[in-house]
């Protein structure tokens, strides 16, 4: 009686874990489907691309990714992502790491004003950003300059990191600001040789992530940038011609441009969602 | 100088300076172009003075655009309420099952890592009529629509609310995971030896403690698909008709296409505003839920 009820429950146990693993699977077929898709359609035939019923042994070829970074104009404008983005989010960096950390040690007289003040600008849609942008930058001559859109993806991104990284200077005690300042220091010292070196993974996890933010981003670069300057974000749905859609270059250049994403989801998961609860918005 | 109490402007200076001149004082200039009747179409509209007619326009003449709101609220239900759901649900699913939360949870932040635009590319490739993956099965299998999702009226804001929930389900459950771990054992242990259910204490002890996150997550995801664009521009271009055109693809279409900039300014602060005093009150109910 023993031993069978025993069996039974492990035989529950066998059943229960295998509907667990059946559901992982469809959980991450559902979240690899569409990147595998378009991984595979980047590896076909443009006669082949889409052809129905779906193609699924065929023989692969490199062809759209030659054609798009070699001979086409894709290459450069994954360069001009990559310019964009850490460029960006070094000035973003720079600027938000000071006040991210007076933020964290001071509070003063409009404190709660300036700090959310500064994360109300995370509420604006992005035409309300583009469009005085637009007209300003035409007049100054600024449209289609990498200037202009780093300046701006920058300004959108110190929000993000004033946050964040108030959030990791909180977690490093304050005696260590004072032993430092009573060793000499004073407060840029003290950010710079004490609490900068504590604080370095968020600060790399921080800086990937404006890194990715910017790279990722569609509408202001649409409306500031142009041909020479443009981001891939742009250049790709430009593919979408009225004489035919090539998905073959746009898949192979969007596989490219989802690698970071990628790797920055697969490797810093952990940082992220400390980063984004991290946040005291809420309080 | 920093030694003593200077460092604090010293250091908040250049990066308020530094918004001013990127946010403020273009948001300003906004404001005041939102009085204007600049318009690129047409030369006679070259920026005159015209007091407040662009917002009585707006909200009195313009029924397209207040549809727009409308639409984007909607759009906005149909992202928040399945992907707080299905992540409250899945995220008890992952701290309840090790093993499973080892396999999948380095796979729940790529999506929402991934270039919006290419998402839409990638769902269009997927869903495009005849020429779609999943549309081509679906309507092997005989479902209805198929090969129809994002060329349907009645059926396009749900077919983008499903790309969206694609790109941001799996990061919704991965912050309520977060919460779940972080709680104490002891008082679903406590309800549990009282003889209450999984299920009782689920919604009596887990899900209560869980509410201050579901609700942040939920106030910055409705923030965010309220502002949609770049997906819903992909996939369908606001179409069929202006059956998906969202709030911020109307404004863009009066600004950028054609080129009535003082309206569409108008059109931008009224969003902003709505935005803020909609998340503000938002705001104030987490904080109340919070304090319970």
């Amino acid at each position: 009686m023993e031993s069978f009820g025993r069996k039974s429950m492990k035989r529950a146990a066998i059943s229960s874990r295998l509907a667990q693993l059946l559901l992982v699977i469809v959980l991450s077929v559902i979240i690899l489907l569409p990147i595998i898709w378009g991984f595979i359609v980047s590896l076909k035939t443009r006669a082949d691309a889409l052809s129905m019923p779906p193609n699924w042994i065929f023989a692969p070829t490199i062809d759209n990714y030659k054609t798009a970074l070699v001979d086409g104009p894709y290459g450069r404008t994954l360069f001009n992502s990559a310019l964009i983005a850490s460029s960006s989010s070094l000035l973003g960096m720079v600027l938000g790491i000071p006040a991210a950390y007076v933020f964290s040690r001071a509070r003063f007289r409009g404190w709660k004003a300036a700090f959310l003040g500064i994360l109300t600008i995370r509420m604006a849609p992005a035409t309300v950003i583009a469009l005085p942008l637009f007209l300003i930058f035409t007049k100054l001559r600024m449209i289609d300059t990498y200037l202009a859109i780093i300046l701006v993806h920058a300004a959108v991104n110190i929000p993000l990191v004033v946050w964040i990284m108030k959030g990791f200077f909180d977690e490093v005690p304050t005696e260590i600001d004072e032993a430092s300042i009573l060793d000499g220091d004073n407060r840029a010292g003290a950010l710079l040789k004490q609490i900068a070196p504590l604080a370095l993974p968020g600060l790399l996890t921080t800086a990937l992530f404006c890194f990715i933010n910017s790279w990722n981003e569609f509408f202001l670069a649409l409306m500031l940038t142009g041909y020479t300057t443009r981001p891939f974000t742009v250049a790709v749905p430009a593919l979408m011609t009225p004489h035919g859609t090539y998905w073959g270059q746009i898949t192979a250049v969007a596989t490219l441009g989802m690698l970071p994403g990628i790797a920055f989801g697969l490797f810093a998961r952990r940082h992220i969602v400390k980063e984004l609860t991290a946040g005291s918005i809420w309080r | 100088m920093l030694r003593h109490n200077y460092w604090k402007p010293t250091m908040l200076t250049p990066v308020l300076a530094f918004l001013a001149l990127i946010f403020l004082g273009p948001f300003l200039y906004m404001v005041w172009l939102s009085l204007t009747d600049l318009s690129f179409a047409s030369a006679e509209h070259n920026g005159n003075f015209i007091g407040l007619s662009n917002y009585v326009r707006a909200l009195w003449g313009d029924g397209i655009f207040l549809a727009s709101i409308g639409r984007s609220a909607l759009f906005t239900v149909l992202c928040v309420l399945p992907q707080a759901v299905v992540g409250i649900a899945l995220a008890e699913f992952l701290h309840s099952s090790p093993f499973s939360h080892k396999i999948l949870s380095p796979l729940l932040a790529v999506p929402a890592l991934l270039p919006s635009v290419i998402v839409g590319l990638y769902w269009r490739i997927l869903l495009q009529g005849e020429f779609g993956l999943l549309s081509h099965y679906a309507s092997k299998i005989g479902l209805p629509f198929a090969t129809g999702i994002l060329s349907n009226p009645r059926l396009v804001l749900l077919s983008v609310a499903m790309v969206d929930f694609w790109q941001w389900a799996p990061f919704v459950t991965l912050v309520l995971l977060a919460a779940r771990s972080s709680q104490k054992r002891a008082p679903l242990e406590a309800a549990w030896l009282d003889g209450a259910s999984q299920l009782r204490s689920f919604f009596d002890i887990t899900l209560p403690g869980l509410l201050p996150a579901i609700l942040a997550i939920s106030v910055i995801r409705a923030i965010d698909s309220f502002k949609e664009f770049d997906k819903v521009f992909i996939l369908t271009g606001g179409g069929p008709g202006t059956a998906s055109e969202f709030s911020s693809v109307y404004i863009w279409r009066q600004a950028f296409r054609n080129w009535e900039f003082g309206y569409g300014a108008a059109l931008c602060v009224l969003v902003y505003l709505f935005i803020y005093l909609v998340t503000q009150i938002g705001l104030k109910w987490s904080h109340l839920a919070e304090s319970q």
